[in-house]
């Protein structure tokens, strides 16, 4: 209960004012599908996080963990999608070179090979 | 080079059976319950309907697809939403690449019956972020018009 409240009613008021603010910002955790290509330059991750703006999607990488996170427009069972999922990456990617891009609700993640996880084909003299 | 992080499996083998065991116990007496499984999860194709005073608003998450490959038709109230998602996996050369592969999917048909008759004439629809919004204006009659009756 608020203390600075003397009247019971306005006290009422004010929490269910505060219920409904809470309500719509009220959110649903949803894990994106994914699919993943390995190629020899690099790994391509595709993310499918449909009503997310680009400004609204996050992709970081903390310890070698690859974090995504999107605010969808659309809801679930009244509440705010957000997409959200994890992956732990190895030492073979170069994670200063990692890029990302948003198209039609898909999130595409490049994460290049670093040079020493590439095959080096060493020449073999005579 | 890349590992899934699944924050159930801190817990112990039985404790996860124990929770999972749980989470279902409670789906059946509360079909609302938040039961978020990753292959139940997927949006693609989902209808959410808003119904206005004055129009009716569905909104479909259809990611991956182009403008193009997606088609909406009215019929006698029926709306018929068909989609064709580009796909990055369809020749032998990329299928050899991929390590994970979720998104199975690559046509989607789904027709509903709406709630109140529309006017096919003022549809619109539109395709960002992969959502397709169809805005759909009610017909005169369905219009939720007040009429105050008096009384003799």
């Amino acid at each position: 209960m608020n203390e600075k409240c003397t009247d019971k009613e306005k006290c009422e008021m004010k929490q269910s004012e505060e219920k409904k603010e809470m309500k719509c910002h009220e959110t649903i955790e949803i894990l994106p599908l994914v699919d993943i290509i390995e190629d020899e330059h690099a790994m391509t991750m595709y993310f499918e996080i449909p009503g997310a703006k680009p400004e609204n999607v996050s992709v970081e990488v903390a310890n070698h963990i690859l974090s995504i996170e999107a605010h969808s427009c659309l809801c679930r069972k009244g509440r705010q999608i957000v997409f959200r999922r994890c992956f732990q990456l190895g030492t073979s990617t170069d994670i200063s070179k990692i890029h990302a891009k948003t198209n039609d609700g898909v999130l595409t993640v490049i994460l290049p090979k670093s040079e020493d996880a590439k095959v080096h084909k060493i020449p073999i003299s005579e | 080079m890349l590992s899934k992080i699944n924050r159930k499996s801190e817990l112990s083998p039985n404790l996860r059976s124990f929770d999972e065991m749980f989470n279902n116990m409670l789906k059946q007496f509360d079909p609302f319950y938040n039961l978020e499984l990753p292959f139940e999860n997927h949006s693609f194709g989902r209808m959410e309907l808003e119904m206005k005073d004055d129009e009716i608003i569905a909104k479909l998450p259809l990611p991956g697809c182009k403008n193009d490959k997606i088609s909406v038709e009215i019929e006698n109230d029926i709306l018929t939403v068909k989609a064709e998602k580009h796909c990055c996996c369809k020749n032998d050369e990329v299928k050899n690449k991929l390590i994970r592969h979720e998104r199975h999917y690559q046509a989607f048909e789904e027709s509903i019956k709406l709630p109140a008759a529309v006017d096919s004439k003022k549809t619109t629809a539109h395709y960002k972020h992969g959502v397709l919004t169809i805005k759909m204006a009610k017909t005169a009659a369905e219009k939720n018009e007040v009429r105050i009756i008096e009384i003799n």
